[in-house]
């Protein structure tokens, strides 16, 4: 039987169903299901995901509205059964600003998701950039089908995305623990210095942090928009552009995975194994 | 010398009913009655250029909208002497007994930088140091007392899931003023 997957459709958010379908094409069935089903009604399911998009129209603060929602109740609960919660974008918003990444207290909130700032101006920035899996494989649910190091080409667009604390050594710790999951850096793997291969001034480049147990990831890169090979731009520094560039002309090579499909496998595996 | 434009929608505010909605719904305040944003610029002129800076954020308003839109929005211009918030801007409510301002400021203020580089470097006006953005929640509660201020407290920062709001405290600011008072002030305290 397949896993299956509860992607929570907050109002404003707007990635919902690529995200299902990418989530289908690894092997998993999904459902989009409205932030105020029932709660009884959501234990049932394997892993969320909380997509991308514009919850509550980032009214107040962006993630801050859905993070109050009774349907981040039952998360917290289901987090506690290990079940993988992946928040791409505006879900990783909403995860921080409900304490459950980092997770390190009793859902206090120890980070934030805060404007973008490096690029000579402030607001929105959408573009392709590279991330390193800077954490080992099985350390969390989107990892499993990575090695660490591997430099994967994914989109991004965010206005609020850059990891920061007020607490001293927070990262040092997140560090430690294995728990800042990708990290935004230059074509080959190397450190990001400054924009754009951090697009966005995040702590240590942070691009996706977990929990402790690294079944909750909040991240910012969008990897349903790089599920399939055609999604990939021809021109980036990187085999998997040049990939895309070969199979021109076959649409069976086009529909093949993108760089982004491993980590819904990851989560498909994630469960298979630990839940 | 520093100017402060408040700013705020001249039709209902979506957001504002966003955050009361959340207040009451989700946090358990029931005690809040009626919720307000207010948009803040503060404009710090050099001490050279007071005599300047009525006619300067005047003609920032009048000619551009970097401070606010005149299609959408009202405002006030305080940091004259004697210059409060004009009657009609904000009034608290019948049923408020008391009303509290949550002043969020971003810890790396890159709104305030960013019009600041505008000004200087578009508009060619020297005149201005610094230039800082912040919200400001006017919070009205029909409670009286230290609950009412302790309740403005918990609201206006996020420490945990449903416990505080306005506020990150990881990225912002937070500062809390019954808002009689701050409205009442003069923003160029000697």
């Amino acid at each position: 039987m397949r896993p299956h997957i509860c992607v929570i459709q907050f109002p404003g958010v707007n990635c919902e169903y690529e995200t299902a379908r990418a989530l289908e094409t690894a092997g998993l069935d999904a459902s989009i299901v409205r932030w105020n089903a029932p709660a009884g009604s959501l234990s049932d399911y394997d892993g969320f995901i909380l997509p991308g998009g514009f919850s509550y129209q980032d009214r107040v603060r962006a993630g801050a509205v859905a993070a109050g929602e009774d349907v981040m109740g039952v998360l917290i609960e289901q987090a506690a059964l290990g079940k993988p919660i992946v928040g791409i974008c505006n879900g990783a918003q909403v995860l921080v600003e409900s304490g459950l990444v980092p997770g390190i207290g009793a859902q206090s909130i120890d980070l934030a998701l805060a404007p973008n700032k490096g690029m000579g101006r402030d607001g929105y920035y959408a573009n392709w950039v590279f991330v390193r899996v800077a954490s080992e494989p099985r350390r969390s649910a989107i990892t499993y089908g990575f090695k660490k190091g591997d430099v994967l080409p994914i989109p991004i667009a965010h206005g609020e995305g850059r990891f920061t604390s007020s607490e001293a050594g927070l990262f040092d710790t997140l560090e430690k623990s294995g728990q800042v999951i990708l990290k935004y850096c230059t074509s080959d793997g190397g450190v990001a210095a400054g924009f754009p291969d951090d697009p966005n001034g995040s702590e240590r480049s942070a691009a996706a942090i977990s929990n402790p147990q690294g079944n909750v990831v909040a991240m910012m890169p969008h990897p349903e928009r790089s599920t399939w090979l055609r999604q990939v731009p021809d021109g980036l520094d990187s085999v998997w552009s040049r990939k895309r560039t070969e199979s021109r002309g076959s649409w069976d090579d086009l529909e093949s995975g993108g760089p982004g499909a491993g980590i819904f496998e990851s989560i498909k595996t994630h469960i298979e194994e630990r839940v | 010398m520093t100017i402060q434009v408040l700013v705020k929608l001249a039709a209902i505010d979506p957001w504002s009913f966003t955050v009361l909605d959340t207040l009451k719904r989700k946090f358990g305040c029931d005690e809040v009655t009626h919720v307000e944003r207010v948009k803040c610029w503060e404009l710090e002129f050099r001490p050279e250029a007071a005599e300047r800076a009525a006619g300067i954020t005047a003609g920032l308003l009048r000619d551009t909208v970097l401070l606010a839109n005149p299609n959408r929005d009202r405002w006030v211009i305080r940091g004259f002497p004697g210059e409060g918030v004009p009657a009609g801007f904000w009034e608290r409510s019948g049923d408020a007994a008391e009303a509290y301002i949550v002043k969020v400021t971003d810890k790396e203020d890159l709104a305030g930088q960013s019009l600041a580089r505008i000004l200087t470097s578009r508009l060619g006006i020297s005149d201005i140091e610094v230039v800082s953005f912040s919200t400001i929640w006017v919070i009205e509660m029909k409670g009286e007392g230290r609950r009412s201020r302790d309740l403005a407290g918990e609201i206006a920062v996020a420490r945990a899931w449903r416990k505080g709001f306005l506020a990150n405290p990881h990225c912002q600011d937070a500062e809390v003023y019954p808002a009689d008072e701050y409205f009442a002030a003069e923003v160029n305290r000697a």
